[in-house]
């Protein structure tokens, strides 16, 4: 086995450790701004949910300052939000580079997109539902959590899987300012130093990571939409 | 009982002002079923949902069951003599003593019958026994205990109406309002929706406002009825009074839609051959209401005063438990035998108009 894989990639063999270091740096950098992206983005897109004008709770100012900060912020591609982001960073966390610099662009980055996801999941929620909830004297809070989010999980699921996979086509350009991870091993160790095995395996570890994510997010949203059709479909199998 | 007393209500749509509800006053006795008529775009979805403050009337006041006096002005709503307007806790207080069901249930499409119908009972303070043996009653009482764990999407039409309306009830609210709630169902399921609310009107004393653009779910259950057109309400009272003297254009033609006898107009419109009468003969429209049903009165004028009738149209309506029937006739004798026939007629409380002179 050994003796097949210096055959074929015998770089990516011998730059054993920095390629594990770099897969560990992605995932921690998915990982980790990927959690604050989910709990920031969802809170956000419920914001924009709730106090829209026809929302359960009009806030015209409230909506405006978000879908501001939204739009601001989707509109600055991420290699220029990295370093723009470098003095907030600085100060926010005390460094700007390594993975823990990169995770602040990356929530910044990843949170925009994800809002408006969410926003979109939510949107799709029939007014009919929220309305009969609102007539059963159910309060703000209950609605979002008993009906908005409640009723959007399949589509939750989908949007966090999207935003996950483009999570990680970030994490990338995040070798920019020092944070490593696969996109910088595959620049500096492949790309510059001209071993395109590296390069490739990088594309497959990728590919591979992104095609598990779609599976199983695929699978998570499935398997939460409209539960007694699916076990209805089951039993007309069996 | 629901009393709504100068009620408007006005939306701003693109920068114009729609006024929805137009001073719009209504006593809705306790233990009855009411019905509110109108196209849509009259204001009776907008009147409904001001009944439990799901939009806030701009005036007026209102006041259901033991709920006190509810005041809305200049957009804010005040109970009783208060000062400061009702917090967000008490309009939801307020909400869940009524229940209101929709044209296209609005259950949760991923919860199960009986989860959707615990959705208002969770958080109230009970315990989940309680809630679990309150679901199973108000599943009872809409007859699907066997569908406590089927989804919305295996039920059909009328079942999910039935399980709307045991969500509507489980916080045995004394009103019920039901907006269109059979509009979207076939008519076997719309007659068994409207035979359940019947039943549990009578059952419970439940007080019901029936929201509906169809004249026949009003004829079938309700006792009252108001017409609504362009946000006022142009015609009110017992619905056995308004199917046989519709006073507005808009009521005759709502009756119209569900009695045959009222096509009579259109086909006098439409001149149609069968309402072409014979030089000396009367068109007549008869109307029985319930005094004087039943008597042969046709074959008795037509040999008392030696005239002859023949019978265009005829229909009986049975509305309330009472009948109502009609007839349009043309009629014909000798000098002033038809006036004398006609004058009898009245006098047996028989309604008599006379729609054309051959």
């Amino acid at each position: 086995m050994d003796e097949l894989l210096k055959q074929w990639i015998p770089n990516v063999v011998a730059y054993k450790s920095r390629f594990f270091t770099s897969l560990s740096q992605t995932m921690q950098m998915t990982l980790r701004s990927g959690a604050i992206a989910l709990v920031v983005g969802l809170a956000l897109g419920v914001l924009l949910t709730v106090t829209k004008k026809d929302g359960i709770r009009p806030q015209a100012v409230i909506y405006r300052i978000v879908d501001l900060f939204v739009n601001l912020f989707r509109s600055i591609p991420f290699i220029i939000l990295l370093i723009f982001l470098i003095p907030f960073t600085r100060m926010l966390v005390g460094t700007a580079i390594g993975v823990k610099g990169a995770l602040v662009p990356l929530v910044f980055g990843c949170v925009p997109f994800y809002t408006r996801q969410v926003e979109a999941a939510l949107a799709s929620v029939d007014d009919g539902k929220v309305e009969a909830a609102r007539s059963m004297g159910s309060s703000t809070l209950g609605i979002i959590f008993r009906v908005y989010l409640h009723e959007a999980v399949p589509d939750l699921i989908r949007a966090t899987t999207i935003t996950a996979i483009s999570l990680i086509g970030l994490t990338t350009m995040a070798g920019a300012v020092g944070a490593g991870g696969i996109g910088s091993f595959a620049i500096n160790y492949g790309q510059n130093q001209n071993h395109q095995d590296i390069v490739n395996v990088c594309v497959i570890i990728l590919l591979l990571f992104v095609s598990l994510l779609q599976f199983a997010g695929n699978l998570l949203a499935r398997r939460t939409t409209n539960r007694g059709l699916l076990r209805r479909e089951g039993k007309d199998k069996a | 009982m629901i009393e709504i007393k100068h009620l408007n209500k006005t939306f701003a749509l693109k920068g114009q002002t729609v006024d929805a509800v137009r001073d719009v006053s209504l006593t809705i006795p306790d233990g009855d079923i009411y019905g509110v008529i109108g196209y849509s775009g009259a204001g009776k979805s907008t009147l409904v949902r001001c009944i439990n403050l799901l939009e806030t009337p701009d005036s007026g006041t209102l006041r259901v069951n033991d709920s006190g006096l509810i005041t809305a002005e200049g957009g804010k709503i005040y109970l009783g003599e208060g000062k400061t307007p009702m917090r967000e806790r008490q309009l939801n207080a307020m909400r869940r003593s009524i229940g209101m069901i929709f044209q296209h249930f609005n259950l949760l499409d991923r919860s199960t019958v009986f989860e959707n119908v615990a959705y208002p009972l969770k958080y109230s303070g009970m315990t989940r026994n309680e809630i679990c043996d309150r679901v199973m009653e108000m599943l009872r009482l809409v007859d699907l205990t066997d569908k406590r764990d089927a989804y919305p999407s295996q039920l059909s039409g009328g079942q999910k109406q039935r399980v709307a309306i045991a969500r509507a009830l489980a916080n045995h609210p004394q009103v019920l309002l039901s907006d269109e709630a059979t509009s979207a169902l076939d008519p076997d399921a719309t007659e068994a929706i409207l035979a359940l609310l019947r039943s549990l009107n009578e059952r419970l004393g439940l007080t019901v406002v029936m929201i509906t653009h169809e004249m026949a779910v009003i004829k079938s259950i309700c006792r009252h009825v108001a017409v609504m057109e362009n946000g006022r309400v142009v015609e009110e009272g017992g619905v056995y009074d308004v199917f046989a003297h519709p006073r507005q254009d808009i009521t005759r033609h709502f009756v119209a839609s569900a009695s045959a006898l009222n096509r009579v107009d259109k086909l006098l419109k439409e001149d149609s051959p069968l309402v072409q009468v014979e030089e000396g003969a009367l068109l007549v429209k008869l109307l029985f209401s319930r005094d004087s049903v039943g008597d042969s009165v046709i074959s008795f004028i037509s040999r008392e005063f030696d005239v002859s009738m023949n019978i265009v149209l005829a229909s009986v309506e049975v509305i309330e438990g009472a009948p109502l029937g009609g007839m349009i006739a043309a009629i014909k004798g000798d000098g002033d035998k038809v006036e004398a026939a006609l004058k009898w007629l009245h006098d047996h409380h028989v309604e008599v108009e006379v729609l054309r002179r051959g």
